[in-house]
């Protein structure tokens, strides 16, 4: 039996002062100094650490006035009413719509400790929002102990390949295999690294994602030149330039064009057992030209959306998941599903939209922001005006940066296990396309109510 | 590095963001700014431990009179850094070098005043620490 996969974590603080949520304020005045004081009850030594702190360090004091988790625990409990809690403004202000500070804040601490995010106050937000938060996973097995995710004594492959697969297998009269076999890459984890989408990290950076995904086993996606020579790269290609770097890799990229196709055969002439990938926007005018390439060969599509999971699809924005889903859709259509393997990136920031993807209908999932959020980035696109990045993050220090990263894979993993055993399912192959494991909001709103009340009409602000 | 002036400033006074003036002041070398959740946050173990930490002079912003989020977190501000103050004269540190600063109403202009004072402060005791403006 071969080994379980196992990826190596090791806690590693930040570097830089975390931007925390909340802070508590109290009126110390009239404190009438209880025996039982609930400050000595923080489950989270809160009030214990400051005082640590106030005692043991000349410097950095007031680093843990916004470390309360916001259980509430003390603000309820003082018999005298004595403490506020209060919302951090820089908290807010961090990321957008869609890279919400919550969303930030959980890869940090998953980046720091490799441990699967858990809400102190519980589940506060929404059960139904935009984007991967309008889709439900069946969790309809998970009270079933032996595959119970991470713990289970089953063993939950999260393994994928990418590459051409024969539809059929030809046997000689000898009883022989006839067909030839295409080449494939076998990786461990259904994520790929990606470029990041908004600037060009520096070399420092991009060479610490290139041996995160040598340490992981998987494979990253640049177009450094310094690092083509690395095994765990997939030289990505644009239209002008060399096919050179594809000569020697077991996969790469091109950017989609008018001869990709013959470029492609070129290189695989000298190179059979590349795996040749194409990079196309997602949306549907992509949907044709990735069915005709599928055609001529082509093993495997990157399809694209923005950094933040919109597809343009000419002036009707999409979600990459309905886009994911109608690609998916379109090359089962024809008959090819099975043959190439589909890669989708744009918007994931967090495991469950792993999976969610691959339940839309994607093989794997290339991952590149939150991999910068894993180095303290605020995503405050300093570095697109030109400012001066908050953290320094082209200096990184390559250990710390490989092992942020790898925690933050490592939490990812265990919490695409954790997804997995409770829909019942043992493998990420599974997983692609498993709509039956899926429930989209929309749908089932328009098939339960739809009858009743009609078609959602939108609420003006 | 430890810093020779430190400014506590609360979250609220700068709701919509901290201005560049005070952001400039930050930059200098020799200046260390912190943002506090409310002007009530203070607590005078922070006042000491930053002239503990070679702190020659510190200063505090908090929201005008009348106008803290919490209602009284300037007003206990201002309390706690009068017992700084009296500690520290007797620990024989000149009071002039913990100062509370507060806008004297709401609004930006006021803000800017108040800024201001926060810049003479850090310049006077630049000057009064080297001699020149530390920068």
């Amino acid at each position: 039996m071969p080994a379980k996969y196992h990826i190596h974590p090791k806690p590693t603080p930040p570097k830089h002062k975390r931007i925390g949520k909340y802070a508590i304020i109290d009126w110390r005045e009239d404190c009438s100094a209880c025996h039982n004081c609930v400050k000595r009850e923080c489950i989270y030594s809160v009030y214990n650490d400051e005082r640590d702190r106030l005692q043991k360090t000349v410097q950095d004091y007031v680093d843990y006035l916004y470390e309360c988790k916001g259980c509430l625990c003390c603000v309820q409990s003082c018999t005298k009413g004595l403490l506020t809690q209060q919302v951090n403004p820089e908290y807010l202000e961090m990321g957008d719509d869609v890279w919400t500070a919550d969303i930030i804040s959980s890869t940090w601490y998953q980046a720091e400790t490799a441990k699967v995010p858990v809400s102190g106050a519980g589940y506060p937000g929404p059960f139904r929002g935009p984007g991967f938060d309008s889709i439900l996973t069946d969790m309809s097995e998970i009270v079933r102990p032996t595959r119970d995710g991470i713990h289970g004594r089953e063993y939950i492959s999260t393994q994928v390949d990418i590459g051409r697969k024969p539809m059929k297998l030809e046997f000689n009269p000898d009883g022989s295999l006839k067909t030839d076999f295409p080449a494939q890459v076998e990786i461990p984890l259904p994520v790929l690294f990606n470029m990041m989408p908004w600037h060009a990290p520096s070399v420092n950076v991009s060479k610490a994602i290139v041996d995160t995904a040598k340490a992981l086993g998987t494979l990253a996606i640049t177009n450094e030149p310094k690092l083509m020579s690395s095994e765990s790269v997939i030289p990505h290609i644009p239209e002008q330039a060399k096919d050179d770097p594809a000569i020697t890799a077991r996969m790469a990229q091109w950017s989609d064009c008018k001869d990709v196709v013959a470029r492609i055969k070129a290189v695989k002439e000298k190179n059979p057992d590349l795996v040749a990938i194409v990079r196309l926007p997602l949306g549907s005018a992509s949907i044709p030209r990735a069915l005709e390439l599928a055609k001529q060969g082509i093993d495997a599509f990157h399809v694209y959306a923005d950094w933040q999971g919109v597809v343009g699809n000419n002036g009707k924005p999409q979600h990459i998941s309905i886009a994911v889903r109608e690609i998916h859709q379109a090359f089962v259509a024809a008959g090819c599903r099975d043959e190439i393997t589909l890669i989708a990136s744009g918007g994931i920031s967090l495991a469950e939209h792993v999976i969610k993807t691959l339940l839309c209908g994607a093989d794997l999932i290339c991952a590149d922001v939150p991999l910068m959020v894993a180095l303290e980035c605020r995503i405050c696109k300093n570095c697109t005006k030109g400012i001066l990045c908050p953290i320094g993050l082209a200096d990184v220090d390559h250990d710390y940066a490989v092992q942020r990263m790898v925690n933050l894979m490592s939490a990812w993993h265990s919490q695409m296990l954790e997804m997995m055993g409770a829909m019942g399912i043992r493998e990420a192959r599974r997983l692609r396309g498993e709509v039956g494991r899926a429930m989209f909001f929309d749908d089932l709103e328009r098939e339960c109510f739809g009858p009743v009340f009609g078609q959602r009409k939108a609420v003006e602000a | 590095m430890n810093k020779g002036i430190r400014i506590y400033f609360c979250r609220n006074v700068v709701e919509d963001g901290v201005p560049d003036e005070l952001q400039r002041l930050g930059l200098m070398d020799d200046v260390a700014l912190e943002a506090v959740p409310c002007g009530g946050r203070i607590d005078p173990r922070y006042l000491l431990k930053a002239f503990e930490g070679g702190a020659h002079a510190v200063c505090v912003l908090t929201c005008p009179i009348a106008h803290c989020r919490l209602m009284e977190g300037n007003l206990r501000a201002t309390r706690r850094v009068k017992l700084a103050k009296e500690m520290l004269a007797e620990a024989g540190v000149g009071s002039d070098s913990l100062q509370i600063i507060m806008p004297s109403e709401p609004g930006e202009d006021a803000l800017m005043a108040a800024i201001d004072k926060i810049a003479r402060f850090v310049e006077e005791n630049s000057r009064a620490a080297y001699g020149v403006m530390a920068r």
